[in-house]
């Protein structure tokens, strides 16, 4: 039954990376793009609130969505007089945290490639009749490639590791909720050292590939100079 | 996005092909990832409805019950087929939290009447009378390698640093050992030696590993654990009784499968179960 639980665990913390990681590349390189090309009332408030996650404790973090998406929370109320269902102790709470302490990341990671495109090439494709639209597909995340796919790791790799806002969220609930790094928590909290072993390698072993290749990203993207 | 044709057929430096070679290796992972779990964030989807093939059951148990509870779990699946049986084991302070927070949970079981008694107040949960299954027994350990432990007096010589109990806030055995230790009049002169555990296994954890001199845990814990030994067996009179009800949750959305499941741990069998752990009744 333990053996299991383990196995589960490990699907569960890739699933949840990668679903987390998909939201974030979207939401990630919208508000990056915004806040870096942009000027509007209130901007700093936006970045503000987009930059605290990576400051803030978990915990922090999970009082918050808490208030927000519990069963009682300002949304989830909501949610749960319409549809019945909340987010609290389901897989998609795993989501939820990992996608708003992986935001950040993916924000800074885009804004700085997005502010160090030569602004010229922008310009000229608006001057050549490119809408705003076209010229971002078409011209400044192509050059922002290389910042993109860096916050694509951190994202992913940071979602892998989110602990506190998880653990408040989804609770620590074998075969439904538990991710990697709250398994460890409990296997070593109760002394199985040996199960949280294996856990503890794999986490290691993929979050060291994790930066390896950031670096070389981050190599490529200083020797090409255009983004 | 630049085409991939003309990426493919531009490699004109070193740059670029590493460029490449990450971007498939990157692609090739994601690939892999989707490919690999994609059945499986189905399989999680189905077994959020009610499937007649596989009926699942989530039970919140006191910590202290869980090698007894995990038997529990495999018999019943295997008397009752297409069933599933989860546990959540945690202390029963986080487990009553959890609950009033909406978890979906279909049975609670608590190492005490009070997380019980306030949701029972809250309307949570049902029949909570007269499910009480099993007693258990408060006891003073420490490491089998201990040489300054012999009674509850040690307790305040200065050979001994700290003292593991759980968390009174929400770890019963943690109440009931400063009820104890209270009842000794020890407790005010330990105070400032006291670790506080957010369960009653990390004491026994604690302990076990020699990280604190002694702690305070429920006799059936140390059964299961070789390395400790119990200094104290402190008297009935000394804390309230340790009692374990077991209940219905409201909320549950399987309440014919969990009543089935709180017959089997209240019948005799269960209660034959439960003594050979060291469960009084």
């Amino acid at each position: 039954m333990l053996n299991e639980s383990i196995f589960f665990s490990i699907r569960l913390t890739f699933q949840v990376a990668l679903i987390a990681t998909i939201f974030v590349t979207i939401f990630g390189i919208i508000i990056g793009y915004v806040l870096a090309t942009k000027k509007f009332y209130g901007k700093i408030f936006v970045d503000i609130i987009v930059t605290l996650p990576l400051i803030l404790p978990p915990t922090v973090i999970g009082y918050y969505l808490l208030l927000i998406f519990g069963k009682y929370g300002v949304i989830g109320s909501v949610i749960f007089k319409f549809t019945g269902w909340n987010i609290m102790f389901t897989w998609w709470s795993c989501v939820l945290a990992s996608f708003i302490v992986s935001l950040p990341l993916m924000v800074k990671t885009v804004e700085a490639a997005i502010k160090s495109i030569d602004k010229s090439m922008i310009d000229t494709s608006y001057t050549l009749g490119y809408s705003e639209i076209e010229t971002l597909l078409k011209i400044v995340l192509p050059l922002a490639k290389n910042g993109i796919m860096a916050g694509i790791v951190l994202a992913f790799a940071r979602s892998m590791g989110e602990f506190g806002a998880t653990l408040m969220l989804a609770g620590n609930i074998p075969g439904k909720t538990n991710t990697m790094a709250l398994s460890i928590y409990s296997l070593v909290t109760n002394g199985e050292w040996s199960r949280a072993h294996c856990l503890v390698l794999i986490l290691t072993l993929t979050s060291a590939l994790f930066v390896l290749v950031t670096y070389k990203l981050n190599q490529k993207r200083l020797a090409s100079k255009t983004s | 996005m630049v085409s991939y044709k003309k990426m493919h057929n531009n490699i004109k430096t070193y740059g670029d092909f590493m460029l490449k070679k990450t971007f498939h290796s990157l692609l090739f992972f994601l690939f892999l990832t989707i490919t690999f779990f994609h059945t499986n964030i189905l399989a999680q989807e189905k077994s959020g409805y009610t499937d007649k093939q596989n009926e699942e059951l989530l039970i919140s148990a006191a910590i202290s019950l869980k090698d007894v509870m995990q038997e529990f779990g495999e018999e019943f699946e295997k008397n009752n087929i297409n069933t599933k049986i989860f546990f959540n084991f945690a202390s029963s302070g986080q487990l009553r939290t959890q609950i009033e927070n909406g978890a979906p949970v279909d049975v609670f079981i608590s190492a005490s009447t009070k997380d019980m008694d306030y949701l029972d107040k809250k309307k949570l949960i049902v029949e909570k009378d007269g499910k009480i299954f099993a007693k258990n027994k408060l006891v003073l350990i420490a490491n089998n390698r201990n040489k300054d432990v012999y009674s509850l007096s040690d307790l305040k010589s200065s050979a001994i640093k700290k003292i593991a109990i759980g968390n009174p806030d929400n770890v019963p055995a943690g109440k009931y050992a400063e009820e104890a230790l209270a009842y000794f009049k020890i407790l005010s002169g330990i105070k400032e030696k006291l670790v506080f555990t957010e369960n009653v296994r990390q004491v026994l954890n604690y302990v076990s590993k020699n990280e604190v001199d002694a702690g305070v845990v429920f006799y059936t814990d140390t059964k299961i654990d070789k390395n400790v030994k119990i200094i104290f067996t402190f008297p009935s009179e000394a804390h309230k009784p340790i009692i374990y009800p077991i209940a219905l949750v409201k909320s549950s959305k399987n309440s014919t499968l969990a009543k089935k499941f709180i017959e089997f741990v209240i019948s005799a069998q269960g209660k034959k179960k439960l003594k050979s752990y060291g469960f009084v009744n």
